[in-house]
């Protein structure tokens, strides 16, 4: 519910701003290179959940486009009967996969990386989503220009605290959008998450998808979006920090990582615009 | 205890105040060589009473100045005297009055507007106070308000006290202002003694106060009086026009973006009179026009209005009210409505011509709401308070003066309840956990001249705070809402263990300070002094806001078991000097002030509808200090001031304990509201009868803010990363403003008078940065700064007029 708060919240500030915004040059000071890992296990309804992709990278130049890789390091996943599942990398592309990972809903889970002699650790749970029953399409006027609005339904467990990550990805955008919810205000109802987007045509795709996610990675989502600067800034924005994730470097405290180690089940819907 | 030590100091205000009954007697007696010569002071036109005039009697050198309902008291020998009543843009008056007894001299005095050229204009109107131990305080009349060149020719309250020395705010579209580096929360902003919680329409771009109506302001930035508490940094003091009781008048004006049009006339002639007065913005309704936005609007309107009714020459009563809203509404599906609304019953009494009081009762509040049909929702908050106030002025001679009174407000917050709008909505009712508390106060205040060179003026307030029920109170490990990970290194959410219910009106926290003012000035000579002054403010209420300037969004909330009151030190010297035969003034002040208890937000907090805001909030502290200089000149056809503010504000929230690094790893970090530098220039130029012309530049050191030193990728999203909080800052804010204001000369000859206000803000069209975001661009996937600024050159005409 907050989140659609703020959906609208920038989108006011969008349609009241926009006129006003322009790029501009600003030097930018960059901090020495942090490592990045991005452990996201997703076990989409439907399938074994065997294959996995773990990414590491680094941080960089604000305004580079080049994300450089981080190769050779040693990945595994443990879970709590001491199973390890190993991820291997792709040689020199920073992308790490397993083909025998085995997911088990509310099974918790111990992540390791080693790289350059210091050793990252994360703990988590899988978190389990529910089933999207349909996907409503509405025009949205009056907002400057037409937006298309897509809801898509599901019925919230009742008598559980439920975090849910979003995802949107239309075919014709490069990247997806995402949103965070979680279920305070609609417990154990029927009710959606919500994408408004414009310049679209009939006969385009998109591709939706509701995970389950922890709280600790609700709260962490909430706040990287946020920073991620998709809140569109304007009066509203909150001042930023750096975003720190559930990895920690169990050799040196202070050089912590980022990125996160979350395991979702999540459920998908492929829609074409009508 | 602390019932008791009220009570106490209640009854022995009232054993004083029944003293004074019988003072007349007292003084026949006692004094027999000394008389009271007490009254008003009103506009001749109008009868509106007028505050802060200067009522002076050459012969002893000594005076006093009329009150905040225009009444003044002097006690003096027996004798001869030639009254010199002055103040800025009236003529001065001089009256001869023989003071053999207790005398009662009402002073009428006409605007300088309605007199000739050749007319000599008695100086010393503007020049600055050089005796009286106030300081820190600025004042600007609506007059010179007026002629300022504004954005969109919207004449502006707020925006006007930019200009002034140690004022500041966080740039254009913006609400809310800093005093001295202080929050925007820190200042209390009061209209006819009413709080007004949020100041702005349209988020920031304009002030809630209709400039027709309000007569009087006041900004007082440090040596606060002892009669005000509640907020950490500053108050403003504002009074609503009374409305003319000798006959009936209109004014208003056409702008750009509102009209305005004020009414006010006699009830019964010389005895009682109303005003009303409303403004509205009327853009919206060229949205109508085009077809793809007529369904949506953006407006906003305020209606102030006053009924004053004279009883009889001992008592006056005013009945003032406020209401104000915001409208926002895209195509239905969101609607937005926020505004402030106060209710204000005064009762103005003369226990006898030396003992001025007034009993005020208060009712104010401020609501936010926000419907939201696309998700089938509807959020309601606001906070509603019930105010009353006794206060009482002593005039006992013309070397002291006594304030003292009792105040007491209870709050309700609600901070938010939320309706499902249709029944499939999936929304669930509810409502967020009110908050009531409740705030009484006691202060004695004295004015006193010590010697020829000395004058001094002290007091003390004892203020108490209690937080009530009915409430339900979260209950956390050790007392903390928030707790430290080691093992990422960051302040995170607790989870409460219980809760503790409390039923209605019982006690859940309560505070209590004892709050000192003090302030002094010694006269060097004639024309220059220096003034010293030391306040402690205590602030009980908070506002929850991450934003570095007030969003209507914000929540107020009261201090509690997690929450701590902000407690403000602040010291404060300065230099004063009239010269060229008090054609200009020149004041110098440093101060140093130290706030206890600011509250500073963990990492990303997140604030909307959060339920247990103590989860996210750490008590830290912030300082400010600064010199503010200011040159000025007072007469002639140019006039107008320039100052500069050199000043500093940080804070800093450490670990609670040694395993904990602080907020910022504990370091003392620039607030929102830094500002190195500050220079406002303002002037206007009085070319003829015709013709006058006003010029304003203002140039500030830019926001701290936080920019990103590197970026990274995860799950697709491009994410940039941040070192310490506030290490940089937008680019320098300027801009020059102009304006030129005709009077036609017709109107010598006929009762309506009109004006025409040509103005352009920000004549070279600087970009001023409002904030700068760093995001993937969507279209190119590449990273890019973005500027968001508000406003370009922005050319205005408006059309003002009264009869």
């Amino acid at each position: 519910m907050k989140n659609k708060i703020n959906i609208i919240i920038v989108l006011f500030t969008a349609v009241f701003f926009n006129s006003c915004q322009d790029v501009v040059d600003i030097p930018l000071n960059t901090e020495n290179p942090k490592l990045v890992i991005d452990a996201s296990i997703i076990w989409q309804k439907g399938t074994t959940g065997n294959n996995q992709v773990i990414k590491l990278s680094t941080t960089t130049d604000f305004y580079t486009n080049v994300i450089p890789p981080v190769s050779g390091a040693t990945v595994f996943i443990k879970n709590s009967s001491n199973i390890i599942f190993n991820f291997t990398e792709t040689p020199n592309t920073g992308i790490y996969l397993c083909n025998n990972f085995i997911p088990v809903i509310d099974e918790t889970y111990s992540l390791t990386v080693i790289n350059n002699g210091q050793n990252y650790t994360a703990k988590e749970t899988l978190k389990s989503v529910a089933v999207i029953t349909s996907v409503t399409q509405e025009k949205q006027s009056g907002l400057g220009t037409d937006f298309l609005k897509l809801k898509t339904f599901f019925n919230d467990p009742a008598n559980a605290e439920n975090y849910y990550l979003y995802k949107y990805k239309f075919s014709k955008n490069l990247k997806p959008e995402y949103s965070v919810d979680d279920d305070q205000f609609f417990q154990g109802n029927n009710f959606f998450s919500l994408v408004l987007e414009e310049d679209t045509a009939a006969g385009q795709t998109v591709e939706i998808t509701h995970y389950g996610i922890s709280k600790a990675n609700y709260n962490y989502m909430t706040i990287l979006l946020g920073v991620a600067g998709s809140s569109g800034g304007g009066p509203f924005q909150t001042p930023p920090a750096t975003v720190r994730g559930n990895i920690k470097n169990e050799s040196n405290f202070d050089n912590y990582p980022l990125g996160y180690f979350r395991l979702s089940e999540s459920d998908v819907r492929n829609y074409t615009i009508q | 205890m602390n019932a008791k030590l009220i009570y106490l100091l209640s009854a022995t205000l009232l054993l004083y105040f029944n003293s004074m009954f019988s003072q007349d007697i007292n003084t026949s007696n006692l004094s027999a060589q000394k008389f009271t010569l007490s009254g008003t002071v009103t506009d001749a036109k109008s009868n509106e009473t007028i505050i802060g005039v200067n009522v002076y009697i050459p012969e002893l050198k000594t005076g006093t100045i009329t009150n905040e309902y225009g009444f003044y008291s002097i006690t003096i020998p027996k004798g001869n005297y030639k009254v010199q009543v002055s103040f800025m843009s009236f003529q001065t008056l001089t009256e001869s009055v023989n003071l053999n007894k207790n005398t009662k001299s009402n002073f009428k005095l006409f605007s300088s507007e309605e007199q000739l050229q050749e007319v000599v204009v008695t100086k010393d109107r503007k020049a600055t106070n050089i005796r009286k131990a106030e300081m820190s305080i600025n004042k600007l009349s609506i007059a010179t308000i007026k002629k300022m060149p504004v954005v969109l020719g919207e004449v502006d309250v707020l925006k006007s006290l930019l200009l002034l020395p140690g004022v500041t705010n966080a740039g254009e579209g913006a609400s809310g202002f800093n005093v001295r580096g202080g929050g925007a929360d820190q200042n209390l902003i009061l209209l006819d003694e009413a709080t007004i919680f949020n100041s702005s329409h349209v988020f920031g771009f304009f002030s809630v106060f209709n400039p027709d109506a309000i007569k009087d302001l006041k900004l007082y930035k440090g040596g606060i009086p002892a009669r005000f508490g509640g907020r950490a940094s500053s108050v403003l003091d504002m009074y609503q026009k009374d409305g003319s009781s000798s006959g009936f008048h209109m004014n208003g004006g056409i702008g750009l973006i509102s009209s305005r049009l004020l009414a006010e006339g006699p009830i019964v002639k010389d005895k009682g009179s109303f005003l009303i007065g409303g403004r509205a913005s009327y853009a919206h309704l060229f949205l109508k026009l085009s077809e793809e936005q007529k369904n949506n609007a953006a407006y906003f309107y305020d209606l102030n209005t006053k009924l004053s009714y004279k009883l009889n020459p001992n008592n006056n009563l005013f009945l003032s009210g406020y209401f104000g809203r915001d409208v926002f509404s895209l195509n239905k599906s969101f609607t937005n409505t926020y505004g402030n609304s106060i209710l204000n019953l005064r009762w103005n009494h003369l226990y006898n011509d030396k003992l001025f009081s007034n009993l005020s009762v208060i009712y104010s509040d401020y609501y936010f709401g926000l419907g939201l049909d696309l998700a089938n929702f509807k959020w309601d908050s606001g906070i509603k308070n019930y105010n009353i106030k006794y206060d009482f002025k002593n005039y006992i001679s013309d070397k002291f003066k006594l304030n003292f009174g009792v105040n007491s407000i209870y709050y309700d917050f609600n901070p938010g309840t939320i309706y499902p709008t249709s029944i499939n909505s999936g929304i669930n009712y509810k409502q967020l956990d009110k908050k009531y508390a409740f705030e009484p106060a006691i202060y004695v205040a004295a004015e006193q001249e010590i010697s020829k060179k000395i004058s001094l003026s002290y007091g003390l307030r004892y203020s108490l705070f209690y937080r009530l029920g009915q409430s339900n109170i979260n209950l956390y490990t050790n007392n903390e809402p928030v707790t430290f990970d080691q093992y990422t290194q960051t302040y995170q959410k607790a989870t409460p263990i219980g809760t503790q219910f409390y039923d209605k009106n019982k006690v859940i926290k309560s505070y209590n300070y004892l709050e000192p003012r003090f302030s002094i000035a010694y006269e060097l000579d004639k024309n220059q002094s220096i003034k010293a002054s030391y306040n402690r403010m205590v602030q009980y209420l908070q506002l929850v806001s991450n934003t570095s300037s007030p969003t209507p969004l914000d929540v107020w909330m009261p201090s509690d078991n997690y929450i701590k009151p902000q407690i403000a030190d602040q010291v404060a010297l300065g230099y004063f000097k009239n010269f060229s035969d008090n054609n200009y003034s020149f004041e110098a002040e440093t101060f140093y002030k130290k706030i206890q208890n600011r509250m500073d937000y963990i990492d990303s907090a997140d604030l909307v509808a959060n339920e247990a805001i103590e989860q996210v909030i750490l008590n830290g502290q912030m300082r400010s200090y600064g010199l503010e200089l200011m040159l000025r000149k007072n007469e002639g056809k140019l006039t107008g001031w320039i100052s500069y503010t050199l000043s500093k504000s940080e804070q800093q929230t450490p670990g609670r304990n040694s395993s904990e690094i602080g907020i910022n790893n504990g370091q003392w970090y620039s607030s929102a509201y830094d500002k190195l530098h500050n220079l406002a220039v303002t002037s206007s130029y009085n070319l003829n009868k015709k013709w006058s012309f006003g010029a304003n530049f203002i140039l500030q050191s830019g926001q701290p803010v936080t920019y990103p030193n590197g970026q990274y990728t995860y799950q697709d999203i491009v994410v940039p990363s941040y070192g310490l909080r506030n290490e940089n800052r937008l680019p320098v804010y300027h801009h020059l403003d102009i304006s030129a204001t005709l009077t036609p000369h017709k109107n010598d000859k006929r009762s309506w008078k009109s004006e025409w206000v040509f103005s352009i803000y920000n004549v070279y069209n600087r970009k001023n940065a409002a904030s700068i975001n760093f995001k993937q661009n969507a279209d190119t996937g590449n990273n890019e700064a973005l500027r968001t600024s508000i406003f370009g050159m922005v050319p205005s005409v408006s059309y003002n007029f009264k009869f």
